[in-house]
């Protein structure tokens, strides 16, 4: 019966569809990324890797 | 859920250095490994003799090894390599389990080692880059989810507050990979080493370049990403450029790949709705993928002189480099008018390895260069053979992908070239491969010289490891204030948002598999109206089963991976219907259990090859090819007139075939075998009347069967040889 419905469905319309999808996607990362209170968390975030000081390798 | 913040109690605590002295070893081994025999198969195609007569020495039985040693012997020892280093120090924690990081080294190489022995042995599930049978595929998904949970749970255990952005990516390739082996590789075995896949025909070619695009975008990129996130900050002792800019390609990356795996497929019987899904896709793929090359390049600002004496940084700048040549054409050959000139051509193979020893190789080797001074706790041993390395490389790269792209461009041209008359300018396929036989060579030369780079790199690794200390251990020491964990939900404020979203591994990955679901979903969607649309559309009477003999030779033609060089897909384009006969439909491939529609044409596609010789041609064709049309490249197939055809496992494949849907009666499958031994005794009668000297139960009879029978289910005879 999913099969039945799927085969009547007009997917050609699906690659539009899409593009609208990932623009939503897109847009919703871009404002997510550039919202007020970012600029500080990224900020701490993009030091992580610099911030490692082990003393190894050796006894 | 718990939120974390300051104790103010510093801790001390250690990093397991072992398991990445491990995984880095096995990536040196392992990429000497895969570099040797992809030489060995690049002179094979110069030069055929290479081929020796040896079953398992023959080119379409190694070229699986060799794709299977880069990927996921060469790159993914890489990947583990740099996971466990970098997410032990991102996270300021030990890994979650000892015995799991064991457990996942030993495993992982104890199956790249079954691949190596069953892979040139013929066995195979004759599906690119998921070649390997049943039982190593379980190994796989056993030995990735204890990775997947040694991670997730160093990631939950942190003393640190923040999630970085390479550990984002390490998460999508540990999710996405694990969805996409499990959900391909289902079949039903048949034997302790044979299966049959559950997916037949398009379906199975719209999971598999689902598995097989992505594989690349979440085992070759993904990962790697994440990396170059974490080692190229590391190198030039700078930031990344951009942390805002690594959060939107990571969302976007992840969004956007898994719907690009149709691009595989263009012009081809699957439906154009889903082709131009796929391609549209793959263009979209420029803007996350150059934000992400972007990134890693502009990381390197301030710091431009270190590409002049690090050779560290040169390897990673030149490796985002070749991320963005990679990217860009990846898209463009996605177009289908560029991808009708590019597909199955030596265009493909430029631009793979472009990515895979220019993208992955080089991020790699800079990455050993990093680490293996710091986990030995000494220095390089020679900075200038590091140097040495990084130029030779570089040379071997250009000599490779620049032969690739002249061989695949003059094939492209050369098959669809017309005359006046609009008849093929090139009718014989075999005049399009004599063309490009001289680049072939140049190409094993360029192959050579960056194996002679990395042997530089195993010499000074071997110089360094030797030289370290002997006080030095397994272990590295690290310290700092921990942060204690806090409900994370009944918070104020808007740094809330961020913590659920970006500082919640298990939430994290939930979105993840939530976003690669909607792709997934959507991409696979013709295959679940496999059975209405396509079945109601087209015309099923036509297509019957192959008979036991067919299903025996297909086996074989599988077993010798014909596909690596033989396509089984008649393309709507005017070139390979003039050539090749009428486009290959959905039917053709119906009972197509794993299908062959292939992806390299080096010799002529087959789709309608049945009936378009007689059997006598294709006996003499497959013991000396050469003899039958000259200057062909294909070995020689000659223990196939030795082995015997196995007719007592006749019935048992017709019954596994039977319970995945195809329409065998009970009797069909009781008298398989007299039902092949007659088909057999007919086809080996009728050769030796012509004077063929062959008895009915040699393995040539039932390829012959197979190739007979190939586009013979609407009686559409082929096109030019």
């Amino acid at each position: 019966m999913i099969r039945e419905a799927l085969s009547h469905l007009h997917w050609t319309t699906l690659p539009v569809v899409s593009m609208l999808m990932f623009a939503m996607v897109f847009v919703g990362v871009l404002l997510w990324s550039n919202r007020k209170e970012s600029r500080s968390i990224y900020k701490e975030m993009e030091n992580l890797p610099l911030e490692e000081n082990g003393m190894g390798g050796t006894k | 859920m718990k939120d974390v913040q300051e104790t103010g109690t510093l801790e001390r605590f250690s990093y397991d250095d072992g398991v990445v002295k491990k995984f880095t070893i096995a990536t040196i081994v392992w990429a000497v490994v895969a570099f040797l025999v992809g030489i060995i198969i690049a002179m094979q195609l110069a030069y055929h003799p290479l081929n020796t007569g040896l079953p398992w020495f023959s080119f379409g039985r190694l070229r699986p090894l060799h794709t299977n040693a880069a990927i996921f012997a060469f790159a993914g020892n890489a990947i583990f390599a740099g996971i466990y280093y970098s997410l032990q120090r991102l996270c300021k924690a030990r890994m979650f389990s000892d015995k799991i990081s064991n457990f996942h080294f030993w495993g992982w190489q104890l199956i790249i080692v079954s691949a190596a022995l069953t892979l040139p042995f013929g066995i195979t599930q004759g599906k690119e880059y998921a070649e390997l049978e049943w039982p190593i595929d379980i190994a796989i998904a056993v030995v990735w989810v204890a990775f997947g949970i040694n991670m997730l749970m160093t990631v939950v255990q942190r003393r640190v507050k923040h999630i970085y952005v390479a550990i984002w990516f390490y998460i999508a390739t540990f999710i996405t990979v694990a969805v996409l082996h499990v959900v391909n590789a289902l079949s039903m075995p048949f034997t302790m080493i044979k299966s049959y896949p559950i997916y037949a025909g398009v379906s199975d070619a719209l999971v598999q370049w689902w598995y097989g695009h992505n594989a690349v975008a979440f085992f070759l990129t993904t990962p790697f990403l994440g990396l170059m996130y974490y080692f190229i900050p590391k190198a030039v002792n700078r930031p990344v450029y951009s942390y805002r800019l690594s959060v939107v390609h990571f969302w976007t990356i992840v969004f956007i790949y898994i719907w690009a795996g149709p691009h595989h497929l263009l012009n081809t019987s699957v439906p154009d709705w889903a082709q131009t899904v796929g391609m549209a896709f793959s263009v979209m793929l420029w803007i996350p993928s150059w934000g992400g090359m972007i990134n890693g390049l502009m990381t390197i600002r301030g710091a431009w002189d270190k590409l002049r004496t690090e050779p560290i940084v040169k390897f990673f700048a030149l490796a985002a480099t070749f991320y963005g040549m990679s990217t860009f054409e990846g898209p463009l050959l996605s177009i289908k008018s560029v991808n009708e000139l590019g597909h199955y051509t030596d265009w493909i193979i430029a631009h793979v390895h472009a990515g895979a020893l220019g993208w992955n190789g080089f991020l790699a080797f800079g990455m050993i260069y990093y680490l293996v001074p710091k986990l030995w706790g000494t220095e390089l041993y020679s900075k200038r053979l590091a140097n040495v390395h990084f130029w030779t490389a570089t040379l071997g790269i250009i000599i490779y992908v620049m032969a690739m792209y002249v061989s695949g461009i003059t094939q492209g041209l050369m098959w669809r070239e017309v005359d006046m008359a609009g008849k093929l300018a090139y009718p014989d396929f075999v005049q399009t491969v004599i063309r490009v036989v001289p680049l072939y060579w140049i190409r094993a030369l360029g192959g050579v010289v960056y194996l002679a780079g990395t042997l530089v790199m195993v010499y000074n690794v071997y110089k360094t490891v030797k030289a370290a200390p002997a006080t030095q251990t397994n272990e590295t020491i690290d310290e700092c204030v921990p942060y204690v964990r806090k409900p994370l939900f009944g918070q104020a404020g808007m740094k809330l948002s961020h913590r659920v979203l970006e500082g919640a591994p298990m939430l994290l990955a939930a979105l993840v598999v939530v976003m690669i679901g909607i792709g997934s979903v959507i991409s696979l969607a013709p295959m679940w109206m496999s059975s209405s649309v396509v079945e109601a559309n087209y015309h099923d009477a036509m297509v019957k089963p192959y008979t036991p003999l067919q299903l025996a030779g297909r086996d074989l033609y599988v077993r010798e991976g014909c596909y690596t060089c033989h396509s089984q897909m008649i393309r709507k384009t005017v070139g390979d219907v003039l050539r090749f006969g009428a486009p290959s439909t959905i039917e053709d491939s119906k009972y197509d259990r794993p299908f062959q529609w292939g992806s390299k044409r080096i010799g002529p596609d087959l789709a309608r090859e049945g009936s378009k010789y007689p059997d006598l041609w294709h006996f003499r064709h497959m013991r000396n090819p050469q003899e039958v049309v000259n200057g062909s490249i294909m070995p020689s197939y000659g223990w196939m007139y030795k082995e015997k055809i196995n007719f007592g496992l006749m019935s048992k494949k017709l019954s596994v075939m039977k319970s995945l849907g195809v329409p065998y009666g009970d009797e069909d499958v009781i008298n398989a075998e007299s039902w092949a031994r007659e088909e057999a005794k007919k086809i080996a009668d009728g050769l030796n009347a012509e004077g063929a000297q062959i008895t009915e139960d040699r393995e040539i009879i039932a390829l012959i069967a197979y190739l007979q029978k190939l586009g013979t289910v609407q009686g559409v005879a082929g096109g030019a040889k």
